[in-house]
Parts: structure tokens; sequence; C-alpha cells
């Protein structure tokens, strides 16, 4: 669903600093009961991620590792039930899974004396149960399964989601008798730059000739439809030409301002489709 | 004044027409070389007055003027003071005239310091100098010094031809010296407004107070040719190029002319005032100031005789190419036309008699266009119809009148309008650009990221370039040159090159230099004709050509016009060694592919010309302009070093030229362009190579290599005497005349700044080609009279008589030793002559079917042999390398060899394989492209031919590859599968049995992302923190079983990170509810009691752990962590609650082992690890019971029942105890 910027401008600002758990998220679907729940939790996800690249630094100081895990420490030893991981997360405005892996790598450095690496780290948050310290591991799952935003459960589910729509659209494209080559062809063909279909043969999206589409499961906002279009969408447009975003979630309406250079954008599957029509075999 | 005119058209057409030496002329020959440059001049003398009165028709200074009378003037100067002023200076110019005749004398460097004057002078200086200097060189050349191999070789050898060649052309006039053509837009007394003088003329100083000059050029005069470029890196220069094509330093920039003379032309368009007498119809339109303007009468016309006569001249002079540019000339008599100054009646002057008054000039211009009809009727429609409907033509010459509109009625010729294309990227093509093509990762990954990076400069400079203050080389310029220094420390400058030289051809091939949307609007000009049914008709006629094509004049200096300005400003930002000479390699490689493009000739035929025909002019068309794109960048490459913004001097010329005579050229245009003669191809390549020496820097006329190439370029010039032959169409010679007669209008010029597109050669070069097919031009030894022409004629009679001698053959076979029994010399040689006979009465398609068929079997076979032989290699080879690689982890590359060698052998096949390929594909293809009548001989031909040469091609790849193509492919396989190796090994074989969703699957399951997120809230609420009344509601968590195990099912939407993701989250659900943290709601009526309700509860979790374990040993592809039940943190849910739940516990283990999840012996491991965890002595004691209990149980095999109950007993001891 397409989003005007005063639209996404309001829900952004609502969201303001509200934590990563699933209350806030709760009272976001309560105050705009007309957005879809994706497309919200997609926005919430990305003005979050916003607020945390801005504070990143500052909870990665030598001293605020130290508090927070001297915190944690104290914190358990009064009540390991207690959600001590969780609570001072919320409290210092931090996403809880980043606060597990701060304090869990500080638990770790001090245990076996040399910094972790971090697929060692990744991997204990993906599963706790590796975690040598049962309240530890405890705390930090707790940390992980709460956080809307962060965590490898949340990244799973994104991939999920970003797949699925990826078959969806697979699906379409199939139905449409659209061919195309999927992006594991054209990885092993050599292409550096891989959109998720190339169309072998071009088509017409409302008047716009259209070389590829990319299908993103996400909301498209400013931050992240800039980002994109640097690192991929122009990468496209560069060894294939034009081409189609579908943005699952929508967008910001006045984003959508590349369709005469040849980035579309839309939020679903497109309806105006014009194919090659092969008048010479027809007759 | 007549008879010695008279006798000197005489004297002249006697020369020119029989083409007859003899030695008694020899004396005449000076008066006959000062012949035409005093006729031009005169005619420019003679005109000055009327045109200088005409509001925007300055024969010289059309721009100029033009601004002149709106910016400056305006209306309020009387047209009689202007008049004064400007009869005094073509006073004094006129005095001159006579004494500066010879074109020797007037390059005296007297006569140049006169002429130099405030504000300017160092241009014209350099314009003169540079005109100067070429015309002596070549007059060096030409008194034996210059190389004896020279065109010019000299009067020497022409008076050992002379006698014998009763029909050479009239060399005694010296015309193939340049100094008899006349630098005309180059002398400063030229583009002096008052003096039309085509030499350079020395000018009073009366005439300092005028405006800036203005040459044809429309660019002030004041900027060198040098400053097209900076020198060196010279960011101030380079500021002041790359500020639009056209920047003047010191005068006034073309861009505020332009500005003006929109305006300008607005005002013309608007003009409301247009009078509708009809006596005022055409003038009227063209009146800027009001002024009146003369109506041509034909009874008005003084001295008829003396006009007619000095149109016939005059004529003949353009017939003969006499003239150093037709097309300028048309300009100026096209001007006479549209003059429309009152006369000067007080004027008296006698030599102005003839051109007095307007009806003088109109007269004289209808009766030279009358004489030039020929060329005229070639013009495009738009501008024929212009002509057509002049009413001055209509009254003073009916029967042009009349033929003009035939030839308008009949024209087909329209000036192409192209659509603005949106700009294109090239695009990403495999075999060139993946992986394979770098010689390392890092320079694959680097180069990925340049072209990104270069597109993103090109966006960048599309969306700002035109925006006022935008600066390339600020905002562009330093991230250019980082990227530069990424290429050359990544070795990447070829790719890039070939990248860049692609974006330039696609967004720069059109004839206007891009796509409109990209600068330069498409000829306005040729927009407002095509509905021209109004008024102001010959106003556009007039503008067409006082300032056609967007005000360049008719002979504009290139430029880069649209985008070819960001590839130039890229190459002097980059300015890059390396990168410049990647480029360079690419253009002449490229320019080579296209100058050897198969031109096939066609009979002119007179009904529609056929499929093939046209498909042959567009790729010919399309090919001209691509070569003259990139001819130009190349000069522009080839001659950057050399650039100079002043006019260097002459020590500093000696001295440059004697070092570069030394250095062989870049690209052998000399070479090309004697093979294009000798081929008949001057058509293509002559227009690319004007195009290359149009950028040449001072010094380069003056080496001894482009000295040739001008002599020959010259003598080709004089050669293609305009007349319809059957050896070579009018349009193709009028093609090379105009760009010819550009080059040297530029050239003598050498002020020069911008413009490519020339007007003529815009009108012709979008002409559809309707004459264009004759392709080059076929030689009599008549037409030989120097050295270097004799000599090419020897070749050409010695290599071939025939008429169509300029057969080319695109490809010859080249047959490889290896591959085929070698036949005798004679007999190989036979087979190709009969060959080429083969195809020379056959129609031209089939030989391009034959030839495309044989490129792309031949092309087809090889991935055909890479797509089978050399793939069932590698699968073997992988085979092999797998055990291997197993019993030692030794030398992997010894290995790889090892593998490679044992498959070489076989892969010898490829050869047999590959002719297989080409017998079975070839014939067939052939059938299908041919026409149905072809004759089965024909066709029987065709197909050999095509298959040997399809063989050929693919064999002799094949032979030199394929062993590098087979150790190329095995070594990816094996890097491959040495990453691949370990986990997913495993992996694939437990899913190897599954496949896909059940039967009839509808795909409507939830998604995973849905039921994973699903699970994690209830995953939450059990982790907690919770409200008090939040709970998971039994049913709900019923249904999402269920629906865990329809989205397990449908397969459709599953990937391995979800899949683990669920087992792994369904794992800690089993944990919590086994421990019967999960707050469940809503389970039974709350009327029970406790103790009922407890069971209920349990009974209840049972379910929904039977439906888990039933989830997990059916619809699970991947493993599932169930030994995650037994870690430190699940069981440890048991430990923190307080009345532990031993029963759910005690289920799931029955359970898994039932389900065959996990063997007795694996949980009784696990189990026993458990105990060896630090845990309270309490739970430790209840976890060893649990332990014994599971552990009996399975040892004496009791029925499944029974677990439970034992189970009770320990449990309610426990719960004693604590």
């Amino acid at each position: 669903m397409k989003l005007s910027k005063a639209q996404y401008d309001e829900i952004a600002q609502f969201l303001g600093h509200v934590q990563p758990t699933r209350q806030s998220l709760r009272k976001l679907k309560k105050r705009f009961p007309s957005q879809s729940q994706s497309t919200l939790l997609s926005i919430f996800s990305q003005e979050y991620q916003k607020q945390i690249k801005r504070t990143h630094a500052k909870h990665h100081t030598a001293e605020a590792i130290e508090t927070y895990y001297q915190r944690y420490l104290s914190g358990v030893v009064k009540n390991a039930g207690a959600p001590v991981l969780l609570e001072l997360a919320n409290e210092v405005d931090f996403a809880p899974s980043l606060m597990a892996r701060i304090v869990l790598e500080r638990f770790l450095q001090e245990q076996e004396g040399t910094i972790p690496s971090k697929t060692l780290i990744n991997s204990m948050l993906r599963d706790p149960s590796q975690i040598p310290d049962g309240v530890l591991a405890n705390q930090v799952y707790q940390c992980t399964v709460n956080d809307c935003c962060y965590g490898p459960l949340v990244d799973c589910i994104k991939h999920a989601i970003g797949h699925e729509h990826e078959v969806l659209l697979r699906e379409m494209l199939l139905e449409k008798n659209l061919s195309f080559l999927a992006e594991e062809q054209l990885r092993a063909k050599g292409y550096d730059k891989t959109p998720d279909f190339i169309l072998e043969v071009p088509v017409a999206v409302e008047g716009h000739i259209i070389h590829w589409i990319e299908s993103k499961a996400s909301f498209g906002d400013e931050c992240s439809h800039q980002a994109y279009l640097h690192d991929q969408f122009w990468s496209y447009w560069n060894r294939f030409g034009p081409g189609l975003v579908i943005y699952w979630y929508g967008f910001i309406e006045e984003l959508d301002c590349h369709r005469e250079r040849g980035i579309l954008l839309k939020d679903c599957f497109p309806t105006d489709i014009v194919t090659l029509r092969h008048s010479v075999a027809q007759h | 004044g007549i008879s010695p005119r008279v006798s000197l058209l005489i004297f002249c057409s006697l020369s020119l027409q029989e083409n007859h030496v003899h030695d008694k002329l020899v004396p005449h020959s000076l008066l006959q070389k000062d012949f035409v440059p005093f006729l031009l001049n005169f005619l420019r003398e003679q005109t000055s007055q009327i045109l200088t009165n005409g509001p925007s028709t300055p024969a010289k200074t059309p721009n100029s003027k033009v601004l002149r009378s709106s910016a400056s003037h305006g209306s309020q100067k009387t047209g009689s003071e202007r008049r004064a002023g400007n009869s005094a200076g073509s006073c004094s110019s006129r005095m001159q005239l006579f004494s500066q005749m010879t074109p020797a004398s007037s390059y005296t460097p007297d006569a140049m310091r006169r002429g130099r004057r405030k504000g300017n002078n160092s241009a014209n200086a350099a314009g003169q100098q540079v005109a100067r200097d070429i015309g002596r060189s070549l007059t060096e050349e030409e008194d034996g010094k210059g190389d004896s191999a020279s065109l010019s070789g000299g009067r020497r050898k022409r008076s050992e031809v002379g006698p014998t060649s009763a029909n050479s052309p009239p060399d005694q006039l010296n015309l193939n010296n340049l100094e008899e053509f006349p630098p005309m837009s180059a002398a400063s007394g030229l583009t002096n407004k008052p003096s039309r003088r085509i030499n350079p003329t020395p000018v009073s100083s009366e005439r300092s107070h005028s405006k800036p000059k203005m040459c044809f050029t429309s660019t002030p005069v004041s900027q060198s040719p040098a400053a097209r470029f900076p020198s060196g890196t010279s960011l101030e220069t380079f500021a002041a190029i790359q500020k639009g094509n056209v920047t003047s330093i010191t005068g006034s920039s073309l861009q505020e002319e332009r500005e003006m003379l929109k305006k300008e032309r607005y005002s013309l368009s608007l003009d409301p005032s247009t009078p509708t007498k009809p006596n005022y119809s055409w003038n009227g339109s063209l009146t800027t100031d009001s002024q009146v303007v003369t109506c041509a009468d034909l009874s008005k016309v003084s001295c008829k005789k003396q006009l007619e006569l000095l149109a016939q001249l005059y004529s003949t002079c353009i017939a003969e190419n006499l003239v150093p540019n037709i097309f300028l000339e048309l300009f100026f008599v096209l001007q006479l036309l549209t003059s429309k100054g009152t006369t000067s009646s007080e004027d008296d002057a006698v030599e102005r008699q003839h051109f007095q008054n307007v009806h003088n000039c109109v007269y004289f211009a209808v009766q030279v266009l009358d004489c030039q009809f020929e060329i005229i009727s070639y013009l495009e429609r738009g501008t024929l119809k212009l002509l057509a409907e002049n009413e001055r033509i209509a009254s003073f010459s009916p029967g042009l009148h009349a033929r003009l509109m035939k030839a308008y009625e009949s024209s087909t010729a329209k000036v192409s309008l192209l659509l603005p294309s949106s700009v294109q990227s090239v695009s990403f093509q495999p075999e060139t650009d993946n992986r394979s093509n770098f010689p390392s990762d890092r320079a694959f990954h680097i180069f990925k990221k340049q072209r990104d990076i270069f597109y993103e400069l090109l966006r960048e400079w599309e969306d700002n370039h035109e925006k006022p203050g935008w600066d390339f080389e600020r905002v562009l310029g330093n991230r250019i040159r980082a990227m530069m220094n990424h290429l050359t420390a990544a070795c990447n400058h070829s790719h890039f090159a070939r990248l860049f030289q692609k974006q330039l051809i696609q967004m720069c091939k059109g004839p206007i230099g891009g796509g409109t949307s990209w600068g330069d609007t498409p000829d306005q000009d040729v927009l407002n004709m095509l509905g021209s049914d109004n008024l102001s008709r010959l106003k556009r006629l007039q503008e067409r050509f006082v300032v056609p094509q967007s005000i360049r004049g008719p002979c504009p200096p290139p430029t880069f016009p649209g985008c070819q300005q960001f590839f130039r400003d890229f190459i002097l930002s980059a300015g890059s060694y390396q990168f410049n000479q990647h480029l360079m390699d690419s253009l002449c490689l490229k320019i080579l592919e296209l100058d050897g493009l198969t031109l096939v000739e066609h009979e002119p035929s007179d009904g529609e010309a056929d499929m093939d025909e046209q498909d042959e002019k567009k790729r010919f068309t399309a090919a001209l302009m691509t070569l003259r794109l990139l001819a130009k960048f190349l000069g522009f490459l080839v001659f950057l070093p050399y650039q100079t913004v002043e006019p260097p001097s002459r020590d500093l010329q000696e001295s440059a030229v004697t070092l570069r005579n030394q250095t062989l050229p870049v690209l052998d245009v000399l070479k090309l362009l004697r093979q294009s003669v000798l081929n008949r191809r001057t058509i293509l390549t002559v227009p690319w190579i004007v195009e290359f020496l149009s950028l040449v820097d001072h010094f380069a006329p003056f080496l001894d290599y482009y000295g040739r190439v001008f002599s020959l370029l010259l003598q080709l010039y004089r050669c293609l005497v305009l007349s319809e032959d059957k050896e070579m169409s009018f349009l193709n010679k009028l093609l090379i005349l105009a760009v010819l007669g550009w080059l040297f209008q530029l050239l003598f010029s050498a002020i020069a700044e911008s413009g490519s597109v020339n007007f003529s050669m815009h009108v012709w070069l979008c002409y559809p080609l309707s004459g264009l097919y004759m392709w080059g031009l076929l030689f009599t030894p008549d037409f030989l009279f120097t050295g270097e022409l004799r000599k090419l004629l020897a070749s050409f009679v010695a290599g071939s008589g025939a008429k169509n001698g300029g057969f080319i053959r695109k490809i010859t076979p080249t047959a490889a030793e290896s591959l085929t029994a070698k036949p005798s010399v004679t007999q190989q040689k036979l087979q190709v002559e009969l060959e080429q006979a083969f195809f020379h009465n056959q129609p031209p398609s089939l030989r391009r079917t034959v030839e495309f068929v044989a490129e792309r079997v031949g092309s087809n076979c090889v991935k055909h042999i890479k797509a089978t032989l050399v793939a069932e290699l590698v699968k073997r080879a992988e085979v092999m390398l797998q055990d291997k690689v197993k019993e030692e982890d030794a030398n992997h590359s010894k290995l790889l060899d090892e593998v490679c060698a044992q498959l070489y052998e076989e892969g010898a096949q490829a050869l047999h394989k590959g002719r297989e390929f080409c017998r079975l594909k070839g014939p067939e293809a052939v059938r299908v492209l041919l026409p149905e009548e072809t004759s089965a001989a024909v066709l029987n031909s065709a197909e050999d031919i095509a298959v040997g040469l399809a063989t050929e091609k693919a064999c002799t790849w094949l032979s030199t590859n394929i062993t590098a193509l087979i150790k190329r492919e095995v070594r990816t396989t094996f890097n491959r599968m040495l990453r691949v190796q370990g986990p997913s090994l495993s992996s694939e074989d437990t899913q190897g049995e599954r496949k896909g969703c059940p039967p009839n699957c509808q795909h409507h399951a939830p998604f995973p992302s849905q039921i994973i997120n699903e699970i994690k809230d209830v995953l939450c609420i059990a982790v907690g923190p919770r409200d008090e009344d939040e709970g998971v509601l039994y049913v709900q968590l019923e249904c999402l079983l269920k629906r865990l195990s329809q989205t397990l099912q449908c397969r459709k939407f599953m990937c391995p990170t979800s899949e683990q993701q669920l087992a792994r989250c369904t794992v800690e659900l089993a944990s919590l509810l086994v421990s019967d943290r999960v707050p469940i709601q809503d389970l039974k009526p709350q009327t029970q009691k406790k103790p009922e309700r407890q069971r209920g509860r349990k009974n209840a979790v049972n379910g929904l752990l039977k439906s888990l374990l039933s989830v997990w040993k059916e619809d699970f592809w991947t493993p599932v962590p169930v030994q995650l039940m037994f870690s430190r943190k699940n069981v440890g849910y048991i430990a923190e609650v307080e009345q532990r739940e031993w029963d759910l516990f005690l289920f799931m283990l029955h359970g898994l082992v039932d389900h065959g999840l996990m063997g007795n012996a694996e949980i009784e491991s696990c189990l026993h690890s458990l105990q060896e965890l630090l845990w309270s002595s309490d739970f430790l004691e209840e976890l060893e019971a649990i332990s014994r209990i599971f552990i009996s149980e399975y040892h004496v095999a009791e029925p499944r029942t029974r677990p439970c109950e034992l189970v009770r007993q320990p449990r309610g001891t426990v719960a004693a105890q604590s």
C-alpha cells in the first residue's frame, strides 16, 4: 500500500521512542487500524533500526559495556528469574538482542580471557543452549525472543518473508507466461549483480519498459530505498536496463520518481502489462 | 570590365573542360592560379554592401549580425548609419583587393601584423598562421622538398605526365595546392563584417572599432582552437572549455549568442506586423527592425549580361570543385537570394555596380542556382519546399521555379527526426564480464564497483550539467580520478575502456550526438519547417541558411554536443595515461572493424528498394555514424597531448615537427584512406577520417605523415567533380565533398570551437541514402594525374579488373592446418575463387545468410561442446577428484593437473563432435533462411560453404582452447566441491528421497514466516515477562500446531532457514510445555476441582506434545534438534519451577523414542551428561530418579502405559521432600 510522505511521517512520529516489544506493536496497530499489520511492522522495524543506528556507538563504549555487565551481574544475583537484561535494555533504550550480545560478549571475554569470535557469539545467540551459563542463557533467550526488531529470530522471519515473496512473484510470472532467469541461474552464469528476476523478453508495465523485477518484502521508506537504489537498483539498471521493484509492504509514494529513467515502484504485482506481440508469427 | 572576365572565363573553362595542358600556357598558370580567389573575393566584396545592409544575412558573420541587430543596435540604428559605418571599412579593404590578390603576399608576416586587432588578435593570428603554414608546407612539398611519394609530387611529375594524359583535370590551375583554396573564414578580412574578402587581408586600423569579429563558425574568433583542450591537465582551461561546447575565453560566449538568438527568433516568430501586402509578404517576416525591404524586381536588374557571365564563371568554379567548400558558396548564394538590403543608390563605387541592388543580387543568385540545380535538387524535402515556394525565384526564373517544384514533389529526402531516446546502459554480458574474464576476485569485484560508479557519475551529470554554476571538474573530477586510481591498481583499464566506448556509442550514435533530452534539441529549424504553410516560410528558409542547424554556420568546428560532452569531460578529468591508451586501442579496434563492413553494391533500380537494400542502407548509416563518432574521439585523444592554448611559435614548430616525424601514427589513416580509394569505399572511410583529422593540433598538419593524408584528401576532393555518372552516385560524391569541404575550411581557418555537425553534413547524412548505395569510386586511368594516385591505380589494375572489383570478403578461409588435410595451394586458391564466383552472381542476401549461419553455427558448436562433452568430462573429473581428495589432503593443484591430464585425450573428440554438429545444424539453418525458390544446387553449395566456414571457425577455436577450457571448468567445479564439502553433503543425503508438496497440494498453507512469528509470540509469553492476565488459548496452540504441520507439508514457500528455525522454535516450545511454563488458558470449564483440572491440563499438554512429536517425525525435512530438550537451559526450565512436573518430561522421553526421533542409548547418555552439570542437590536427585525410571523401563521393555504409573511415585516423594 502506498503511503504519502505525510502519512508516513505521522506513523514515524508516533513511533518516536518506542521499545521494540509486542506491546508497542499492539499500540501501533490500534493507532493506525487502516494500515496492514505487515506494513506497520516493517515501518516499525525500520524506524527502530534508524534509532538504534543513531545511538549504537553510545552503547558500545567501554564504560557503557562495563556498566551494563555489572548491572546484569548484580541483577541476576538478586533474582535470576527476573528479566534483568530485557529490562536493562528497555531502560537504556537499546535493542534487547543487542544488549544480550554486549553482555554475552563481555561474559565470554571474562570466562575465556580472549575476545570471542563473531561466529561463536552468533551461534550462541541463535541457540542459547550453547551458552555455558544457564542463567545467562535464559536471559539472552528472553531478550532475543522478546525483541521484534533485532535478533536471530527476527532475522530469520525477515529472510523467510523475503523468500516467500520471491516465490509468490515467481508464481505470478509463470502464471503470466513471462519467462525469466532467476537469481541462481544468473549467479551460475557469473553475473556480478543479480536482481531476483531478469525477464528474458522485456515487457512494458504501465507504459514503461522493464527488464528485471526485484521483490522487496518490506516497506520502502526513504532511507532503505536510497540504500537499495545505491547498492542494488541502479546497479541492476547499469547492467540490465530499466526494471521494476515491488515493495510488497508498500512505499512512500514520492519515492516513485525515477520512472522515466527506469526504476519503477509498485506495491503489488502489476496488472497493466504489455508484452511483445509476435505479429509476424501470428500471421 | 567585361572582356577580361570573359576571356578569363574562356581561359578557365578551356582549361577546365578540355583538361588540356599546353606548355605554352605554363606562364599563365600563375594567372589561373590567382583567378579563383580573385573571383570569390570579388563576389564577396561586391555584395558586402547589400548583405551588410540586410537584417540578418551577413555573409560571414551570420550570428554576430543577428546578435548585433537585436542586442546592441536593435531597431534604433538606422540603415544609413550602418551603411556609413560599413562602407568605410569596405572601402579600405576594397583598395587592397587587387594588391592582395596573390595568397602568398597576403600571408606575409607584415600583413599578419597589420591584420591583428585589439581583443582577438591572437586567434586571428593563429588562424592566419595555421592557414599560412599549411599552405607553406604543402607548397614546399610541391616544390619537391616533400616526400617523393607524396601526392602532390610537384610540377616535375606533372610535366612528365602532362602531354600524355589528355583527359587530366586542370592541374595547370595548381588546384591541388592548398593555397588556391583560399582560407575563407580564417581570414581576418573575411571574418570582419565590412570586408567580404576570402583571403586574409590586412585590415586597416579604421576597423578596430568594429565588434568582435565573428567567423562562419558563429563563435568568437578570439579563442584559439587549442582552447578546445586544456594544455595537459590545466584545470583553468578545462573550466573554460567544458562550460558548454563553445566557450570563448575573451569574447562573448556562444551560449550568450544562443540565448540572444533564441530571443531573436522568438520575436521573429511573434512578429505581429507581418505585412499582408503581397509585395511584402516574404520580406516582411524577415524584418527584424521594421526596415522596409525592397521587393526584388526582374525589370530593375541592371547589367544582366555581366551578371550572367559572372554566374556562369562562378558556377563553373563550384561545379569543378575549384572552391574550397561548395556548400559555403551555396550558402552565400542563398544569402544573396534572400538579401533584403535597400540599395545604396548614393554609393557609386564602380566595382560594386553589379551588385548594387537587391534585384541584381537576386538575379545573380537565381542564375547560379539554376546552374547548380542538380545539387539543389538533392536538398532535403523541407528545404526544397521553401525554395520551390520562394517568390523571388518564381518571378525571376519561372523555369527554375517549375523544376524546383517538380524536384520537391518527387523528393523523398527527409531529415530524419530521431525521437529522444532515453539513456540505456551497456548490458552485462557474461562472456566478457564475468569472473573468468578477470585475473583475480579482487579485480572482478573492483570492476563491479567501477561500473556502478561510472553510471552514478553519468546520472549525476545528466541531472545537473545544465544547471547554472554546475562544474564538471569541480563536482566529478576527484571522483573520476579516484576511480582511475582503483582501475590502475586492479589493472582493469581495458574493461573500463570497453564499457566507456560501448556507452559512448550507445548514447551518442544518433546524428546529433545523443538523445534530445541530453542537451541539443534536434534541429528546431527542421521541426519548424515541417508545418510550414504560413508567411514565415521564407524567414525560415533564410534562417535555415543564415543560422543553419542551431546557428553553427555552414562550417562549424568540431564539438562534442549533447552527451558527447560528458565523455570528453570525463577523459579530461580522468587525465589518465593508462585509460587513454586503452581507450585508443579500443577505439582503433572498433573503427577498423566498422570500416571493414561489407558494403554491398546495389544496382540503382526504378522500383522500391527491396528489403535487403534498405537493411543495407540502415547498416551503412549506422556504421557511418558510429565511425564518425569514434574517430572524433580517437582524434581527440591522439592529438590531446599536443594541444596548446596559445598558438605555438614557429621555432617551436620546427623542432616539434622534427621530433614528431619520428613517431608512428596511432592509426594508419593514410593506409586506410588509400585502401578505401582502391576498394572504392571512400564513402564510408572519408567521413570518419575527416572527423579524426578535424581535431588535429597546431603541428600535426605539418608532419610528413599527415601532410600526405591531407594531400590525398585534397586530390580526392578535386577529382570528385559533381556530375551524374555511373561509377559513383551523385550523393556519394556530394557527401564526400561536404565533409572534405568542411575539413578544409576548418584547417584553413584553424579558428574552430564548436559544432561537429556540419550544416551540410547534417542534411546529407540525414538523407535516406537513396543514392548512397553506389559505393566507392571507380577509376579511369585518366583520373590519375599524380604519382600517388597513379601508384594506386597500378595496384588496382593488377588486383582486379572487374567492374565489381571492390568485392570484399569478410570471412576468408584460414583453414587451420591441423584440422584438415591440406589441398595444394593452387587448389585452395581455386576453391576460394570458385566460392567467390558462386556468391558473385547470387543476391547479396545469400552471402550474408551464409556468413551469418556460419558465424552462429560455429559459435553454437563451441557452446554445444561445452554443454555436452566438456560437461560430461567435468562430471567424471568430479567423481575422480572426490575419491582422491578423501584419500589424501595433499597437493590440490597437482591432483587437479593429474585428473585433467587424463581428460585431455578425450577432449580431442571435441573436434570430431564439433564437425558433426556443424554438419547437422548448418544446412538446417541455411535451408530455413534462404528463400524457398532457391534452386537445389545453389542451396547445396550454400549449405556446404556455411558448414565449411562454421566448422573452420569452431574447430579452430576448439583445437586451441579445448584443454584450457576443460581445465578451467574442472577447476571451478573442484573449488566448488571443496567449498561445499562437509555439512551440506549430509543434509542433502537426508533430504534426498523427499520431493515437493503432497499430491494435489493447493499451496494454501500459512507461510513459514507467519508460523515462526506465531510461535515466537507464544515463546514470548511463555518466557515472559508477561501481564497478569496474559496467556495462550489452548485451541490457539492446537490450531497453531495443525497449521505448522500444513506449512511443513507444502514445500512451495519453504526455505532451509525457515525450516531450521521452525525446528528450533518447536523444540523450545516443547521444552517450555514440558516444564509447564506456557500459560495455557481456557483449558476446561472453571468449575472442575483442582486435581481433575490438573489431570485435564496434563492430558491437554500431552496432546500438544504428541502433535509436536508427530510433526517432527512426519513433516520436517531437516533434522530436528531434539537433543536441545536436554540442554542445561531447557532442563533448567523444569528446575526453576517450584512444583516440578516430571510426568510431561517422561512422556516426552518416551515419545521421542517411540517416534524414532532419539534412541534409548542417546537419551540415556543425554540424561547422564545432564547429571554432570551443576544443579541443586534436590533437583539432581529427581533427575537421577527419572533417569533410573527411564532406563529400567526400557530395559524391562514394559508396555507403554506403565511409566506414568511409576512416575507418580517418585514425584510424590520429591514433592514431599521439598
